[in-house]
C-alpha cells in the first residue's frame, strides 16, 4: 500500500489483509475474478451446500454438519452424499435421537 | 477491460492533507496526489484502468497510476462496476453476549422537577408516580442484580447507579457496593462503579464514601446559574444552582480518585455550548463535560429547532477546535463528546447497533425488571427478563434481530452509518413511537458533527500523532490489568 | 490437539449391505411375482443381448423381442462401473435378487457387449480412475452445470443412450428424487410443474410455446444435448465391437510411474493369464521410488472389460482399505497400458502408471531427475528401463541439443547411470531421450534458472474422519517453475521443473470474521501430507462446529547450493477440509 497511508486501526487491518492476499491482485486486474472452486463431485446444491458453500468455503455450511442430519438431506439436497432415507437406507438415523450427540451411530452406506 | 467506479467513502481534509473515511469498513487512510486524482477522475463516472491511465497520463506515469488503482481497489475505495460489494451480511452477535454494564435504577423518585426530564416530563414512558413500580429498589433486588451481572459478565464488570435521583437511595447503594465487591472477589472478577446525580444531596460523608470507593461520578448540570435555573428546578419552581454549587465544589476538591464529569442537557434555551463549558471547567473544575441535546418530541417548547441545531453545531465546532488546539500540544481538554468520537474513529468501529443497549449494557428497574437500557427501565414493552429469572434470551434475540442496521434501509446510503447506526433507541421512541426507526431528524446534525470529528482526527494525525497513539496505549494498559 | 486414530483398521465401520447374497439361490429370481415393464419395446437401433446369463438374470422384467433386443438394456452402452451402478440399483430399488457371481457375470457381459470404445472412454477415464481433477463437459455449459449438481459429470458421460433412453433417465431422476425439480436439483426453472388446474388457467398454448422456444427447461435442454452428442450408435463403437478381443498381455512390462509427494517410480511387472477366468490376468510387480530408493512389491488380479478396460485388485475383499485397485486403459496396439493404481478410503492415494511391454528391444521408462540446469556439468541422471544394452558409450545416450553425456557411471539391463553436462546455450524445455534405437518423450526439463515454485494440487480437498468414518488426507507437492525466456510468469514458455524440497506450513484462509479454521482442521507433515482432524461436532470449537474449514497450504523453498534463491520462494495452494461422505459409490465388484 504505497499510495494510501493507514491512519486508524481499521486501516491497518485492511493493509494486513491485503498483504496476506498479496500476489494475487496483479492477476486480479487482468482477468475476471476467479469463480469459487468446487472439487469434482461436490454437491452444487447450496441450501446450504454439503462439502462447500456457494463461495467454495465452509463458512456457510450447517455448523456442525450433524445439524443437517435431521433436516436438509431429507429434502434430497445431496442424494449422492447423504442417504436420502427415501430410496436408500430408510432407517439410517434410526438409532440417532440427536445427531449432534449420536452421530457415531450412523453408518457408512454402500448404496445398492 | 472492466470499468471501475467509486465505492462508498467520505473524503475530508485535516492538517492540509486529504483523507478517506471508507464505508462501511470505517478505515481511515491518508490519500496522496495520484490517489486524489484517480478518485476525482471517477467522480460521477466509470472508466477502466486503461482509461484512467490515459486520462491522467499528463500528470502521472502509467505504472504509478496502476499502482494507485491497485491500492484503491484493495482498500475498496473503488471497485469493479460489474461486481458490486453489496451490503454486508446481517450478522447477529454470538450469544450469550457477555454483559459489560448494568445500570441500576435504584429509585425513580427525584427531588427536582426538571422540566425536560424524560422520566417525569410529558414524554415519559413509564408513569412512576401513579404506576405499579416500586419507588425504591430494595436491597434484595439490588443484590440479585449484582449476582446477575457477575454471572453474565466477562472478567471486568461495570455497575452504574441511576435514578430518579440516585442519592435518594444511598443506603442501598452503599450496601450494594460492599456486597458487589465481595462477590466479585469471590468470582475472580473485577467490578467498577459509577453513578449519576443532580448533586443536591451530596453530603460530606457521601462525598468521602465516593472518594474512598473510587466511584465514578457524573453530575447532571446545565451550566451557569441562569442556564441551570431555567429547567433544573425544584418542585416549587426555585432554581437549584445555589444549592448544588457549593456541594459540587466540595466534591471536586475532595474526590480525586476518579475523573468527575458533568453531563449537560442542551435545549432551545440552553444552547450556548462554549459558555457552559467555560463555566463548568473553569468555575468549577470539572475534568470533562459531555453535552447532549434534549430527548423530546418536537412540539415541546424546549425542543431544539433546526435553526437551533445549526447554532449548536457551530458551537460544537468552535469548542471542538479548542479541543484540537489543546490536543496538538498534548494538553487535556474536557470536551468529552470529541474525545469519545475520536476514540471510535481511531478504532474504526463499524456498528451494527447504535449502542450497547440490549447487548452489553442492560438497565434494571426498581422492581428488578431488566430493560434494554436505563431509559426504558420499568417499561413492560421493553422488558428483557428479571434479575430473579435472568435475561430473557428469546426477547433479547428478538430485540437484536429487529434493530440491526441491515434493516434500517434509510441509513444505507449514509456515510456516517458505521458510527451512528441509526442513533439512540429512546430518542427514536420518543420521536416516532418505536425504537426501530433511525433518528432521521438528527441526520444532518450527525453527519455535520462526525465530519468535524473526522477533520479533527485527521489534523491530529498530521500534527500530533502521539495523541492518537494514546488511545492504543490506554487500551493496552487497561487490557494488561485483565 | 488432534486425536489420531490408529489408522482405519481401528475404527469400526458398520456397513449397510443389501441382500447381495441369497442363500441357495444360484438361479434366476422367481418370475411369478416379477413385474413386467410397461414400456414400449426396444428401439430399432438397439443392440441385441445374446448372453443367456444376462437374459436369465434380467429377462423377467426386461422383455426380449424377436431380434434378441431387450427393453432398456439394448438401448444403452456404458462403462463397467456404470453397469455396476445400474445393477446395484436394480437390486436396491427394484427388488432384484442376484448372487454376487451372477451379478459379476452380468456386469462383465454387458460391459463387453454394450460398452464404450476406447475413444469414447478415454476422455472420462478419470471417473473410473477416481481422480479428483477439474473437469467440465465443454460441449454445453448448462448441461454440465445441471448434471454435476449432485454427482460428477463423468458419470453421465460414461454411457450412451438413445433419445428415448436419455428421456427415461431424466424421468427416473425425477421419480426417485422428489425435490429435483426445485431448488436442489434445478431440473425445472420454476420448480415443480403447475397443477393441471393452473395449467388450464394459463392456457396450454403458453406452455407449449415455452417448450418450443429457446426458453427450455434445463432438463429438456440436457436431454437434447445428451441425445445429440452421446447417441447409442457410433462409428467408434461399431468398429471397436468388431475388432474387440481378449488382449494378449502375458509377459514382461516396464513400469514408469509417478506418485505425488513421493516422485517417480520405476520397475518391472509380469502379467500372466488367469486360468478359469475369462479375460482374467494376474500381475506381479516390483518397483522403486527413485528419490528414496524404497522398493515395493505389488500383486494384483485383474479382469479386462470391453477388450481394453483393465480392472485389477490387490485383494479380493471389498472392505479392506489397504486394498489397491488398478484402473487402466490398454492401448489398441497392446504395447502400452496407462492408468492409475490407487488406495485409501476415498481412493485419494494414487500412482499414475504407464506400462510398456518388454520384448527384445530396449524399453525406456524415464529418469529419476526431472530437470537439468544449463551451464552445469556432472549432473547425475539415472535412466530406467528394460533390456538396456549391456555396453553403452556416452554418445549412445542422446538427450538432444546442448546436453552431452560425459560419462557412463554404470550400466545394467534395468538401470543406466550417466553424468551429464549441459551447455549454456542449451535450449530450455523438455527433452526426448533416445538410446539403442528407442526414443521416449520425457518431462526432463533443461532450464536456465529456477524462478519460483508452485504447489499442487492448487485446490486440495481433505475430509475429516477417523472415529466413525474414514478420513481423506491430501498429499501436496511443491514443484519448481522456470519463467522461460520471457521471464514472465503464467506465460506459455514457463517450464515445470519437477518436485523440490520445501518446508510446509498452514496459513489461515480468511473467509469470515475471526476465521479460526487453522486451529482445528488438521496438520501438515514435512512430507507434504495433510492429515485432517476427526469428524463429529467439536465441543472445543465455538458453536460446537466440526473440524472443517479452509486454509492455505504454504511451501517455502530455500534451496541448496547453486539453486538457492536470493530470498526464500513461497507458493501456496488452497485446501478445503470438509465433511465426510456418508455414501460410498465406488465399485465393489469390478475386477473380481
Amino acid at each position: 500500500m504505497t499510495h494510501l497511508k493507514p491512519i486508524n486501526r481499521k486501516a491497518h487491518r485492511v493493509v494486513d489483509l491485503t498483504k496476506a492476499n498479496d500476489g494475487r491482485d496483479v492477476v486480479a486486474l487482468q482477468q475476471l475474478p476467479a469463480p469459487p472452486h468446487f472439487p469434482l463431485g461436490c454437491s452444487l446444491a447450496f441450501s446450504p451446500g454439503w462439502e462447500a458453500d456457494s463461495t467454495g468455503g465452509t463458512a456457510g455450511l450447517c455448523q456442525p454438519v450433524e445439524r443437517d442430519i435431521f433436516d436438509c438431506h431429507l429434502g434430497c439436497f445431496w442424494p449422492a452424499h447423504v442417504p436420502d432415507q427415501l430410496n436408500h437406507s430408510p432407517n439410517w438415523t434410526g438409532t440417532c435421537a440427536t445427531a449432534q450427540k449420536d452421530w457415531r451411530k450412523l453408518d457408512l452406506v454402500f448404496p445398492g | 477491460m472492466f470499468a471501475l467506479q467509486r465505492r462508498e467513502f467520505h473524503q475530508f481534509q485535516g492538517g492540509g492533507r486529504e483523507f478517506l473515511y471508507l464505508v462501511p469498513s470505517a478505515a481511515v487512510f491518508e490519500l496522496d496526489e495520484p490517489g486524489r486524482a484517480v478518485l476525482d477522475f471517477l467522480d460521477g463516472t466509470t472508466c477502466s484502468e486503461d482509461c484512467l491511465v490515459d486520462g491522467l497520463s499528463a500528470r502521472f506515469p502509467a505504472p504509478l497510476i496502476r499502482e494507485t488503482i491497485l491500492d484503491l481497489l484493495n482498500a475498496r475505495a473503488i471497485g469493479l462496476e460489474h461486481l458490486q460489494d453489496g451490503e454486508g451480511p446481517k450478522q447477529l452477535p454470538m450469544m450469550p453476549f457477555p454483559l459489560n454494564t448494568l445500570v441500576l435504577n435504584v429509585t425513580n423518585q427525584c427531588n427536582l422537577a426538571c422540566t425536560y426530564c424524560y422520566e417525569y416530563g410529558e414524554d415519559k414512558i413509564v408513569d412512576t408516580e401513579h404506576g405499579q413500580q416500586s419507588k425504591f429498589m430494595s436491597e434484595t433486588t439490588a443484590r440479585e442484580a449484582v449476582d446477575l451481572l457477575l454471572k453474565e459478565s466477562g472478567r471486568v464488570a461495570h455497575m452504574t447507579f441511576f435514578g430518579g435521583e440516585t442519592l435518594l437511595n444511598f443506603p442501598v447503594l452503599k450496601s450494594t457496593i460492599a456486597y458487589a465487591r465481595a462477590q466479585a472477589a469471590a468470582a475472580g472478577k473485577t467490578i467498577d462503579f459509577s453513578l449519576t446525580t443532580n448533586a443536591t444531596l451530596l453530603r460530606t460523608d457521601i462525598i468521602e464514601f465516593l472518594a474512598e470507593n473510587e466511584i465514578g461520578v457524573t453530575i447532571s448540570m446545565d451550566g451557569p446559574k441562569d442556564l441551570q435555573n431555567k429547567f433544573r428546578i425544584f418542585h416549587n419552581g426555585a432554581g437549584s444552582y445555589e444549592v448544588v454549587a457549593p456541594k459540587i465544589k466540595e466534591l471536586l476538591k475532595t474526590h480525586r480518585t476518579r475523573p468527575i464529569g458533568a453531563r449537560v442537557t442542551l435545549t432551545s434555551e440552553t444552547i450556548d455550548v462554549t459558555r457552559i463549558y467555560r463555566h463548568l471547567t473553569e468555575e468549577f473544575g470539572f475534568w470533562e463535560v459531555g453535552f447532549a441535546p434534549v430527548t423530546t418530541s418536537p412540539q415541546q417548547q424546549y425542543a431544539i429547532s433546526d435553526h437551533g441545531f445549526d447554532r449548536m453545531l457551530g458551537q460544537f465546532r468552535e469548542l471542538g477546535q479548542e479541543f484540537l488546539e489543546h490536543a496538538v500540544e498534548n494538553r487535556h481538554h474536557g470536551f468529552s463528546n470529541v474525545k469519545d468520537t475520536l476514540e471510535e474513529i481511531h478504532k474504526g468501529v463499524s456498528k451494527a447497533y447504535p449502542c450497547g443497549a440490549g447487548l452489553g449494557l442492560l438497565g434494571v428497574s426498581t422492581d428488578g425488571d431488566i430493560a434494554v437500557c436505563h431509559r426504558f427501565a420499568g417499561s413492560d414493552k421493553h422488558k428483557l427478563g428479571t434479575v430473579k429469572t435472568g435475561i430473557d434470551r428469546a426477547a433479547q434475540a428478538d430485540f437484536l434481530e429487529q434493530h440491526h442496521i441491515a434493516d434500517k434501509t434509510d441509513c444505507h446510503t449514509c456515510w456516517a452509518r458505521p458510527l451512528c447506526s441509526g442513533g439512540c433507541y429512546h430518542e427514536a421512541h420518543v420521536r416516532y413511537g418505536t425504537t426501530r426507526r433511525p433518528n432521521l431528524h438528527y441526520c444532518e446534525w450527525i453527519r455535520g458533527w462526525t465530519d468535524t470529528c473526522l477533520q479533527i482526527y485527521g489534523e491530529l494525525a498530521v500534527r500530533n500523532p502521539d495523541f492518537i497513539a494514546r488511545f492504543d496505549r490506554d487500551e493496552a494498559r487497561a487490557e494488561a490489568v485483565l | 490437539m488432534i486425536t489420531r486414530s490408529r489408522g482405519i483398521a481401528a475404527a469400526v465401520f458398520v456397513v449397510t449391505v443389501p441382500a447381495l447374497i441369497v442363500a441357495g439361490r444360484a438361479q434366476a429370481p422367481a418370475p411369478a411375482s416379477a413385474q413386467r415393464l410397461q414400456t414400449q419395446g426396444p428401439s430399432d437401433e438397439g443392440i441385441p443381448v445374446t448372453d443367456p446369463v444376462v437374459v436369465r438374470a434380467c429377462g423377467s422384467c426386461h422383455t426380449r423381442d424377436d431380434k434378441q433386443r431387450m427393453t432398456r438394456i439394448s438401448d444403452r452402452r456404458a462403462t463397467p462401473e456404470n453397469w455396476e451402478l445400474t445393477i446395484r440399483r436394480m437390486m436396491s430399488l427394484n427388488n432384484v435378487q442376484l448372487t454376487p457371481d451372477v451379478a459379476r457375470a452380468v456386469i462383465k457381459s454387458l460391459a463387453d457387449s454394450h460398452g464404450l470404445s476406447p475413444e469414447e472412454a478415454r476422455p472420462i477415464q478419470f471417473e473410473a480412475e477416481r481422480r479428483l481433477i477439474d473437469f467440465a463437459y465443454e460441449g454445453d455449459k448448462d448441461t454440465n452445470t445441471l448434471c454435476s449438481r449432485c454427482h460428477s459429470i463423468g458419470r453421465v458421460l460414461s454411457e450412451r443412450r438413445t433419445r428415448d433412453e436419455w428421456t427415461r433417465l431424466i424421468a427416473m431422476h425425477r421419480y426417485y428424487y422428489p425435490g429435483i425439480d426445485g431448488a436442489s436439483g434445478g431440473f425445472r426453472r420454476g420448480g415443480p410443474p403447475p397443477t393441471s388446474a393452473a395449467l388450464a388457467a394459463r392456457g396450454r398454448a403458453a406452455e407449449q410455446a415455452g417448450r418450443d422456444t429457446e426458453d427450455q427447461e434445463p432438463m429438456d435442454k440436457a436431454r437434447d444435448v445428451l441425445s445429440r452428442n452421446f447417441p447409442l450408435t457410433s462409428k467408434e463403437w461399431t468398429s471397436w465391437s468388431a475388432a474387440m478381443r481378449t488382449p494378449k498381455l502375458a509377459g514382461r512390462w516396464a513400469i514408469a510411474g509417478y506418485q505425488i509427494g513421493r516422485g517417480p517410480l520405476y520397475g518391472q511387472l509380469t502379467i500372466a493369464d488367469r486360468p478359469g477366468v475369462t479375460d482374467g490376468f494376474t500381475t506381479d510387480a516390483k518397483f522403486t521410488y527413485s528419490r528414496t530408493g524404497e522398493t515395493v512389491s505389488h500383486k494384483s488380479r485383474a479382469v479386462v472389460y470391453t477388450g481394453f478396460q483393465w480392472r485389477g485388485r490387490s485383494a479380493d475383499t471389498t472392505d479392506d482399505p489397504g486394498t489397491w485397485r488398478d484402473v487402466a486403459l490398454i492401448e489398441r496396439n497392446g504395447q502400452q497400458i496407462t492408468g492409475r493404481w490407487f488406495t485409501g478410503a476415498y481412493d485419494e492415494t494414487g500412482i499414475d502408471i504407464t506400462l510398456r511391454r518388454v520384448a527384445n528391444d530396449p524399453v525406456l521408462s524415464g529418469t529419476d531427475v526431472s530437470a537439468l540446469k544449463a551451464s552445469a556439468s556432472n549432473q547425475r541422471v539415472r535412466i530406467y528401463g528394460a533390456n538396456l544394452p549391456a555396453t553403452v558409450q556416452p554418445a549412445d545416450v542422446d538427450f538432444g541439443q546442448g546436453v552431452r553425456v560425459s560419462r557412463v557411471v554404470s550400466a545394467s539391463p534395468d538401470l543406466l547411470s550417466v553424468d551429464v553436462e549441459v551447455a549454456a546455450t542449451a535450449r530450455p524445455g523438455p527433452r526426448d531421450l533416445s538410446l539403442g534405437g528407442v526414443s521416449i518423450s520425457t518431462p526432463l526439463m533443461v532450464y536456465a534458472r529456477l524462478d519460483n515454485i508452485k504447489v499442487v494440487p492448487v485446490a486440495g480437498l481433505a475430509r475429516v474422519g477417523g472415529v466413525r468414518f474414514p478420513n481423506r488426507p491430501e498429499q501436496f507437492e511443491a514443484r519448481g517453475v522456470s519463467y522461460g525466456a520471457d521471464g514472465k510468469p503464467n506465460t506459455p514458455d514457463d517450464l515445470d521443473l519437477g518436485p523440490v524440497n520445501v518446508r510446509w506450513n498452514l496459513e489461515e484462509y480468511t473467509a469470515t470474521f475471526r476465521d479460526d479454521d487453522i486451529q482445528f482442521v488438521g496438520e501438515i507433515a514435512q512430507s507434504g501430507l495433510f492429515t485432517p482432524n476427526v469428524e463429529g461436532p467439536n465441543p472445543k470449537r465455538p458453536g460446537n462446529r466440526n473440524n472443517i474449514g479452509d486454509v492455505w497450504v504454504v511451501a517455502t523453498y530455500t534451496g541448496t547450493g547453486a539453486d538457492a534463491p536470493a530470498k526464500p520462494l513461497k507458493a501456496r495452494a488452497h485446501l478445503l477440509v470438509t465433511v465426510p461422505l456418508y455414501m460410498d459409490w465406488a465399485s465393489r465388484e469390478i475386477g473380481r
